[in-house]
């Protein structure tokens, strides 16, 4: 048996249940990321300088996951708020739960912010990622329910990447469509979207197919939850640049991927609120 | 042509790594398409479509599918499989490798006679590191940037106290004991010694040296921040004392824009309470203010080069302005004569940004005035950054250029392109640019831009017009990529190539000037 290791988790995921007793098995492993699958959930643990998420766990201090000697298939029980991943041990009884910050929507302007990040992301983000993310919005706008099944067909993993481009696109779409704020106004579209989704999934892998299932729910990563928020409340650039950034370095294009997503659907949401005004 | 392919059942790689197999791989002669992607349903039809497939793969597989020569297509496969398994963490092998050394304490504990740290993390964690390093009692260099002011002051405060050194926060550029580190150039070692608050500027300096024949003990960096009133120049001061003290350091550089007035006083006073000869550039600053007892200053950068060597040979170091020969200006002369009448402004394209400082000082000094993102005293600040205007020089290095892209210095394609749009501009008399070589540069600096300078010289000579280009290469012969070869293949596609940033400048300004003659 390989020694194993003892850390101590700094954060925990909002929506992660670590009362219940369950087991499950380690699925891939990466210096910076494990991902653990428990019981149809799919968690993560990142180090401490990685990203909250909803069902993350980040841990405290200077361990990566990479030093947790974990390996494939290895066994993974959650007990008592202890994480047991093969031999080593994830304590998150002092660790703090992530809760996304509420805010209060002002979408005047919208279409500006809008431009200033598809400015931002254009050249990080995967050439095909916006066409992608038009063909979605647009069939969402204006377009059958056909139209949209074959849209987002047509996005799910497609392009490069471990989350494959079109499906950081369709997370960045759904992380507009199901922030506070403009959930409501915007449930129709999220529904229709989450329906076309649902039978195209088995066509990505299982670490893009849990990326998706969470934004379905709006659980969308620390990051892209700030860039959604200051984009949808308008805060000033200044205070904005830091999510943007965070935002745009992750993966290689998988944040301007989930940009052009964003941006199609912050127009969306701009243009069917002005649908109402007129 | 053939087609070849390989899965890895369930292998899942990070994006970064896939995107940097499928580079490599592409790079391979022979191979006319590479694909390293997950193997979703609709990429594989995507493949399958453009000729690459079948496949007989899952989602969670991942697929490197290529189209090529057959050998180029069998190298392909065995470096994709030496990149994607070599790397591989011990949970893909299902074998426990030797662990990562993932902190700083882990590598000292491993090999305790480490004295030095290099900490290229994000701004936020930076001076966390930066810290755990001191408290170890190592050096430290800071490549990172967005480091706040009171971190970099806890932490210089602290080296200081400790007599330790810290380069940066935002140190892009150092040579220490022989090692280039980050941008830096292959240089002679020798007997001269560099502080530097400025990354290209101190390229140039010891690029120079080492064309001159002579050599580089240590060349340090400070950051662009510390000679700053808040943090008071703590880093030039301790490299200054710290070359002083150096057996190996005959004649001192230190380089920088001009410091607050209290800074500057108190590194003059050093500089002047040095044992060894100190050269030192202040760009911008008046170099006879700066000159006293052992202290020579220096009005630009190659000068500052050129007085440190004639005094490591006991020579007497030579002032005064660039000089332009009589030949160049005859060249440059006629050349300007032959233009359009709408052709009338300067276009500098840099990816130095001590470089564009530079030649607007050049430019100013002969009264012409240009607009900037990175404007010197006097002149004035771009409208849109996209758009140049008038006389236009422009640091494509600042960050509003570089957020979410590679420096211009590491992918020169936002600048070759930026250069067919002034070349395009019928108002545009001279395309004058930079191209900075050494480690962590492109690799293939002028490999786009030999194509955009001879289609959009084409496009120009069609429209009536014709554009002197002129050019700098800083770097060595003994670099990655060796100057000469860099050299020879502008001035074949006709680039005038001048021997140093600030003379590229005067040259450009000579025609500019001919240009005012011509067209008041």
């Amino acid at each position: 048996m390989t020694p194993g290791i003892r850390v101590t988790a700094g954060t925990i995921g909002s929506i992660i249940d670590l009362r219940t007793a369950r087991t499950g098995w380690v699925h891939s492993v990466f210096t910076h990321a494990v991902n653990l699958e428990l019981g149809g959930e799919m968690w993560t643990v990142v180090a401490h300088d990685g990203h909250d998420a909803a069902l993350t766990v980040r841990l405290s201090g200077v361990v990566v996951p990479g030093d947790l000697r974990l390996r494939i298939q290895d066994p993974v029980c959650v007990r008592s708020s202890h994480v047991r991943a093969g031999a080593s041990v994830i304590d998150t009884r002092t660790a703090v739960r992530w809760l996304p910050q509420m805010y209060d929507v002002n979408l005047c302007g919208l279409g500006g912010r809008a431009f200033e990040l598809e400015a931002a992301a254009r050249h990080v983000a995967w050439e095909g990622s916006w066409t992608l993310a038009d063909a979605v919005a647009g069939a969402l706008e204006c377009g059958g329910r056909s139209d949209l099944e074959e849209a987002v067909r047509r996005a799910v993993g497609r392009g490069p990447g471990l989350t494959p481009a079109g499906d950081d696109v369709l997370a960045g779409i759904l992380a507009v469509l199901t922030a506070p704020g403009v959930a409501a106004d915007c449930e129709p579209f999220a529904a229709r979207l989450r329906a076309a989704l649902a039978p195209a999934l088995p066509a990505t892998n299982e670490i893009s197919r849990a990326l998706l299932r969470q934004a379905s729910q709006g659980h969308v990563s620390r990051p892209v939850w700030e860039l959604v928020r200051s984009v949808l409340s308008g805060r000033a650039a200044a205070a904005s640049a830091p999510a943007r950034t965070g935002v745009l370095a992750t993966g290689a294009t998988s944040g301007g991927d989930t940009c052009a997503g964003l941006v199609a659907a912050g127009r969306l949401l701009s243009r069917s609120l002005e649908g109402i005004e007129a | 042509m053939t087609t070849s392919s390989r899965y890895y059942p369930n292998l899942y790689k990070d994006s970064v790594s896939l995107m940097t197999v499928s580079a490599q791989i592409m790079s391979i002669d022979g191979i006319d398409t590479a694909s390293v992607v997950m193997a979703s349903a609709t990429n594989i039809d995507n493949l399958t479509e453009a000729g690459l497939g079948p496949f007989d793969v899952r989602p969670n597989d991942l697929l490197v599918a290529l189209s090529g020569t057959s050998e180029a297509c069998e190298e392909a496969l065995t470096e994709a499989d030496d990149l994607l398994t070599k790397t591989a963490s011990p949970g893909d092998t299902g074998a426990v490798a030797a662990q990562p050394i993932t902190s700083i304490q882990m590598a000292v504990a491993r090999d305790p006679s480490h004295n030095f740290v290099l900490v290229s993390v994000p701004g936020d964690y930076a001076a966390a590191e930066g810290m755990k390093a001191l408290r170890l009692g190592m050096d430290v260099m800071l490549f990172s940037d967005n480091v706040a002011a009171a971190d970099e002051l806890r932490l210089k405060t602290y080296a200081r106290d400790h007599d330790l050194m810290v380069m940066g926060p935002d140190c892009g550029t150092a040579i220490v004991n022989g090692v280039p580190l980050g941008f830096a150039n292959v240089v002679r070692r020798g007997p001269i010694g560099v502080v530097g608050a400025s990354g290209t500027g101190t390229q140039e300096v010891t690029v120079r040296v080492h064309q001159l024949g002579s050599g580089i003990s240590q060349a340090l960096g400070t950051g662009g921040h510390d000679l700053s009133e808040s943090i008071g120049g703590i880093s030039m001061l301790h490299g200054l004392a710290a070359l002083d003290e150096d057996p190996a350091t005959s004649v001192i550089i230190l380089v920088s824009k001009p410091p607050a007035a209290g800074v500057a006083a108190a590194i003059l006073d050093a500089a002047e309470a040095s044992a060894k000869p100190v050269v030192i550039i202040f760009l911008g600053a008046d170099p006879s203010a700066i000159t006293r007892n052992g202290v020579h200053g220096a009005a630009y950068l190659a000068q500052a080069a050129d007085m440190a060597v004639a005094l490591a040979k006991g020579q007497r170091p030579r002032g005064g302005d660039i000089a332009v020969s009589s030949e160049m200006r005859r060249r440059l002369t006629d050349a300007a004569r032959g233009m359009a009448p709408r052709q009338q402004f300067v276009r500098g394209i840099f990816s130095g940004g001590t470089f564009c400082f530079e030649a607007q000082l050049v430019h100013a000094a002969d009264g012409i005035t240009a607009y900037s993102n990175t404007p010197t005293a006097g002149n004035h600040t771009l409208e849109r950054i996209t758009l140049s205007q008038d006389n236009t020089i422009i640091d494509m290095g600042d960050d509003e250029f570089t957020q979410g892209r590679p420096h211009p210095m590491i992918d020169p394609s936002l600048r070759d392109a930026r250069i067919r749009q002034e070349v395009d501009d019928p108002t545009t008399a001279v395309v004058l640019f930079d191209v900075v070589l050494g480690y962590g540069s492109s690799l293939e600096p002028v490999a786009g831009l030999l194509g955009v300078i001879g289609t959009s010289r084409a496009a120009a000579k069609a429209a009536g017009r014709s554009v002197v280009f002129i050019g700098y290469v800083c770097g060595t012969d003994t670099d990655p990529q060796p100057r000469k070869d860099i050299v020879a293949a502008l001035q074949a596609a006709g680039v005038l190539v001048a021997s140093s940033n600030a003379e590229a400048a005067a040259w450009s300004a000579t025609v500019i000037t001919e240009r005012r003659k011509v067209t008041p």
